[in-house]
């Protein structure tokens, strides 16, 4: 194993509930994401799978210092990054970007999508403006975009090819690491293959590492080395794919599997499925016990008193569960 | 008899830019009790179709063709007698519940418009069978419920809602436009299982409009693969997946990301689809297809013929032993191992 | 719901305490420091003494320290003048009379009047003019927007549009007179001038008067309704609710009105709301146009002879009025929409 790049230890971070007549006063905190550890280590695909609600996506914001976090740390290449600011920061960003999920939300629509991809560079004042057009140009060609449509607008684009000016502009800062944000949530079945495979090419030839955030767990299946399934601002589940996928322990990384629909109408008729009962909670009122409890098909009556622990086997393969399924 | 035929559906929008030809002659039918699924991606024209049947176009798009609901031609007939089929014989839950459902107005409010809208019922009985829409597709305290306003229910709920609000006059044609794709992974599990309940319980005839292949496999008797306005090929949905005969079929199965050992790329169709406005000559699968021939560029494009024995329909110029032969590698008993 | 009203009259409550602060500095020091208008000196009369000035001064406590005079205006406004202040002002009255000098809103020395009687005097000649004005804009302007929205880019799209930039364009004195030439000397539709009271037994000969003025301040407001109704609707008919509404098999009107425009009245209620209130403080180009006596002609009465008191009463009065017009707007935008409530 490679050594780790980005850490972070104990994460929280919570919304404040404010009520009041005339002053607000916080009454209560949404613990979107309640003590969350991760390792990235370099060159790997690291992935974060949960439902809405899960705190994935406050998580990833957390990670690349979008938004501040309560509570814990983060560590990049061996620096504690949690509390800096502004200018302090501009390292960071500089190694660690991000791709978001909906290319026609990210793309500012009335900036050319030269000047859109050019933007990280002349933030950092990276080179002349002749070598930041000429950075951006093979930047494209990385992507497989024309070059020549440097002066075209986002609206003159597929979703596909937005997500590649998306991509385009998080690798021209030449990053270590990239955050991947539900990189192909909004896009078509046979143009989210065309994404993926564009992620590995770039990841094998600039040795990238990867967060990917996701919910739909097939992709991340081609994708992540390790995976960590998240519930309600926790990890429940984490370990190697083949681990997690193959023998998931934890009830809920398993209904998370089996709900995804097979294209197989034999498999699909045959197979056992599991479908939780009842909405995923909100955060605001998180159920006593196991968060999952309520849910849980194989709950036990302790479950609705007692919380447990992430707890990692040697194999590095680790849940939250006092009746974890059988292997 | 099937209760909704389509003969050579042909729907047309008037753009600045020129005609748009987005439903390009489709043919299709569907029995009572029968789930259809259409498959295709964003541009295929499956949405214009859904809105061709159930006449929500907008006014400057033409409908040419026959659509045939038990005993009612839907081209041509006046707007007021359309308007009242829609909601009551044929009816449509769409993709996004959050914005589908008026954001001001309870849904018991929204429930009863639609009843009270084809039935000649007092305000107490509208709500009594609001009640029991909302208890039939699984919603606990469905009195309650009335009270509320959508943006207080989660996404499932929502589409709970929608579901029932398209069941409440007994439609005889049910359309579902990407139902669940806005969805939770675990909460698409919850209404897939509701649509498969709902079939054996309701004698509606259900067309699911959709890109996931899985979607289909799930709850789908028979399966329509759309592509650029036409259907390129139809069958049984056992049949489609096991024995895959137009190459954007294969394209489409070759894509699921669950289908590809680790290690070889994800396969991916090259290109993108065409430009409807200027769509190409002959067949309009053949600039991206890795097997097009000659004969394919060239108009008149392949028509949906017959697969020996299956009922299935294709509408490629390759012939059968080339198909039999590519597409088991896409099948998906083999992947099944 | 009650917790949002409260939370809105508190703060509504607050903004008037900053305006009173803002009218008494502006009107008050501010004015006698930057101008030479010292309300002693004016009323003190021609050439006065310093011993007069200064009397004068004593008799309006003016003599007070500034925070003093800003309590006792404040108090004064809350609770009605003193038994202290009545002595001071009118000598030897009875409180009804002295009433008629000073008021909540403090007294014109010019008119020898309470600034308190002068607003009430004029004010249902400018409520009137308001309410009239407002009901024919809505009345104009709904309709017009739906329909260009409806049918956007149509022949009756198009001419909205022109009308609205006509609207907006024409200056109101200048329109105004060519209306009064035109229906009121030459052809003699409607009088000239002049105002009838309101009575209830017979209205015709009020509104008779209002026609005219109300009409052309309505086609002002007409113009930016329009063009924001038509907005708005176009946005709405978009949404994914109103396509779900015609799903149901609902008629068009019924979509139109039903849903489409209940959510797209949001802002057209929101800027009505505050219009009113802009206008119940008087509309001062129709008002002198016409010849109307309310709150508009008298402020520009006022300030020509300098009258500070009735000046900043009037604006006073004003802001109150906008801030209540906002309370009662914000109060109805969260009847018409439930997720407002939640703030």
């Amino acid at each position: 194993m490679s050594e780790p790049i980005l850490t972070a230890t104990g994460v929280k971070i919570g919304f404040p509930v404010k009520r009041g007549i005339i002053f607000q006063r916080e009454v209560a905190r949404v613990q979107a994401v309640d003590g969350v550890d991760l390792t990235l280590h370099q060159g790997e695909t690291l992935a974060i799978v949960g439902e809405s609600g899960c705190g994935k996506t406050t998580l990833a914001r957390g990670l690349v210092r979008l938004r501040d976090i309560d509570a814990g740390s983060i560590t990049f290449m061996g620096d504690d990054i949690t509390r800096r600011r502004g200018r302090d920061l501009n390292d960071f960003r500089r190694q660690v970007t991000m791709i978001f999920q909906d290319p026609i939300a990210s793309l500012d629509p009335r900036m050319r999508i030269g000047q859109s991809m050019q933007e990280p560079l002349d933030i950092h004042s990276i080179g002349t403006p002749a070598e930041r057009k000429r950075k951006v140009q093979e930047a494209m060609e990385r992507v497989g975009l024309n070059p020549e449509h440097y002066n075209r607008f986002p609206h003159e684009f597929s979703g596909g090819q937005r997500q590649r000016i998306g991509i385009a502009r998080a690798i021209i800062l030449e990053p270590r690491v990239i955050v991947c944000d539900e990189p192909v949530s909004a896009l078509d079945v046979s143009v989210q293959a065309q994404i993926v495979n564009l992620l590995e090419d770039l990841q094998r030839d600039l040795g990238l590492s990867y967060i990917v955030i996701a919910h739909d767990l097939d992709v991340v299946r081609r994708l992540a080395d390790r995976v960590q399934v998240m519930y309600l601002g926790r990890v429940v589940e984490q370990g190697e794919g083949e681990q997690v996928y193959n023998h998931p322990r934890h009830p809920y990384s398993k209904a998370l599997l089996s709900a995804r629909p097979i294209a197989d109408p034999k498999l699909a008729r045959s197979r056992e499925r599991i479908v939780l009962q009842g909405d995923v909670p909100s955060p605001i009122n998180p159920p006593s016990g196991c968060r999952f409890h309520p849910r849980c098909p194989v709950a036990q009556a302790s479950c609705s008193a007692h919380d447990p622990q992430l707890e990692t086997a040697a194999d590095g393969h680790g849940w939250a569960c006092a009746y974890p399924l059988a292997p | 008899m099937a209760l909704l035929t389509v003969e050579n559906l042909r729907t047309t929008f008037r753009t600045d830019d020129g005609p748009v030809c987005a439903v390009d002659g489709v043919s299709l039918s569907v029995e009572a009790g029968q789930v259809l699924g259409i498959v295709g991606e964003s541009g295929c024209g499956k949405s214009a179709m859904s809105l061709s049947i159930m006449g929500l176009l907008p006014t400057s798009a033409t409908v040419e063709g026959s659509i045939q609901l038990g005993e009612h031609q839907l081209v041509g007939m006046p707007k007021n007698e359309l308007r009242t089929l829609r909601g009551s014989e044929v009816a449509m839950i769409f993709q996004d519940p959050m914005t589908s459902l008026n954001p001001v107005m309870t849904i018991g409010w929204q429930l009863e418009e639609a009843v009270r809208l084809h039935q000649k019922v007092s305000r107490r009985e509208a709500r009594t069978l609001a009640v029991a829409g909302l208890a039939a597709v699984g919603i606990p305290s469905p009195e309650d419920r009335l009270k509320t306003y959508p943006h207080e229910l989660s996404g499932g709920m929502r589409q709970r809602v929608m579901i029932a609000m398209a069941l409440l006059n007994r439609p005889r044609l049910l359309i579902a436009d990407e139902p669940t794709t806005a969805l939770d992974v675990t909460t698409q599990a919850q209404i897939l299982e509701l649509m498969r309940d709902l079939r054996s319980e309701v004698d509606a005839a259900i067309v699911l409009i959709t890109h996931d292949l899985g979607v289909v496999a799930e709850v789908c008797d028979e399966v329509a693969v759309m592509y650029a306005g036409r259907i390129v090929e139809r069958a049984t949905v056992d049949e489609l997946f096991a024995r895959p005969q137009h190459p954007y079929t294969w394209g489409l199965l070759a894509s699921l990301p669950g289908r590809n050992r680790a290690g070889e790329r994800l396969h991916q169709i090259a290109g993108s689809p065409p430009s409807l406005m200027n769509p190409p000559a002959g067949c309009r699968f053949a600039p991206r297809c890795a097997m097009a021939m000659d004969v394919c560029r060239a108009d008149p494009a392949p028509a949906l013929t017959a697969v020996a024995a299956t009922g299935a329909v294709v509408a490629c110029h390759l012939d059968a032993a080339t198909r039999a032969r590519e597409g088991a590698r896409f099948a998906s008993d083999e992947d099944s191992a | 719901m009650i917790r949002f009203l409260i939370r809105r009259i508190l703060g509504g409550t607050f903004v008037v305490l900053v305006v009173t602060l803002a009218v008494f500095v502006l009107f008050g020091p501010v004015l006698t420091w930057k101008s030479n208008i010292s309300p002693a000196r004016l009323y003190a009369g021609k050439n006065p003494t310093a011993q007069q000035i200064e009397s004068v001064k004593a008799l309006l406590g003016l003599d007070q320290p500034y925070y003093v005079q800003y309590a006792n205006s404040l108090r004064r406004l809350v609770l009605g003048p003193t038994q202290e202040e009545r002595d001071r002002v009118c000598p030897g009255s009875t409180a009804a009379e002295c009433d008629q000098l000073l008021g909540r809103f403090g007294s014109s020395f010019a008119k020898q009047r309470s600034v308190d009687s002068l607003i009430w005097s004029r004010f249902p000649v400018t409520l009137s003019l308001a309410i009239v004005s407002a009901f024919l804009w809505m009345l104009i302007s709904i309709p017009i927007g739906v329909l260009s929205a409806i049918r956007p880019r149509s022949l009756l799209d198009r001419s909205s549009t022109v009308f609205v930039l006509v609207g907006q364009s024409l200056p109101v004195y200048y329109f105004g007179l060519l209306a009064i030439y035109f229906f009121a000397y030459k052809y003699e539709v409607f009088p000239l001038s002049g105002y009838e009271n309101f009575s209830a037994s017979n209205p015709w000969p009020w509104l008779y008067h209002l026609l005219l003025p109300a009409t052309v301040l309505a086609l002002q407001f007409a113009a930016i309704y329009v063009r924001i109704t038509r907005s708005q609707m176009l946005d709405t008919l978009n949404e994914d609710y109103v396509r779900t509404a015609r799903a149901k098999g609902a008629s068009e009107p019924r979509v139109v009105v039903r849903h489409a425009l209940r959510n797209a009245s949001l802002p057209i209620v929101t800027m009505f709301g505050l219009d009113l209130g802009l206008l119940l403080g008087g509309a001062i180009l129709i008002e002198v146009t016409f010849g109307l006596q309310g709150l508009g002609a008298l402020a520009v009465e006022a300030a020509k002879r300098l009258d500070v008191p009735t000046t900043a009463g009037i604006v006073l009065f004003s802001a109150i009025l906008i801030v209540v017009a906002n309370i009662i707007v914000d109060v109805v935008c969260a009847t018409l929409d439930p997720r407002i409530r939640l703030e």
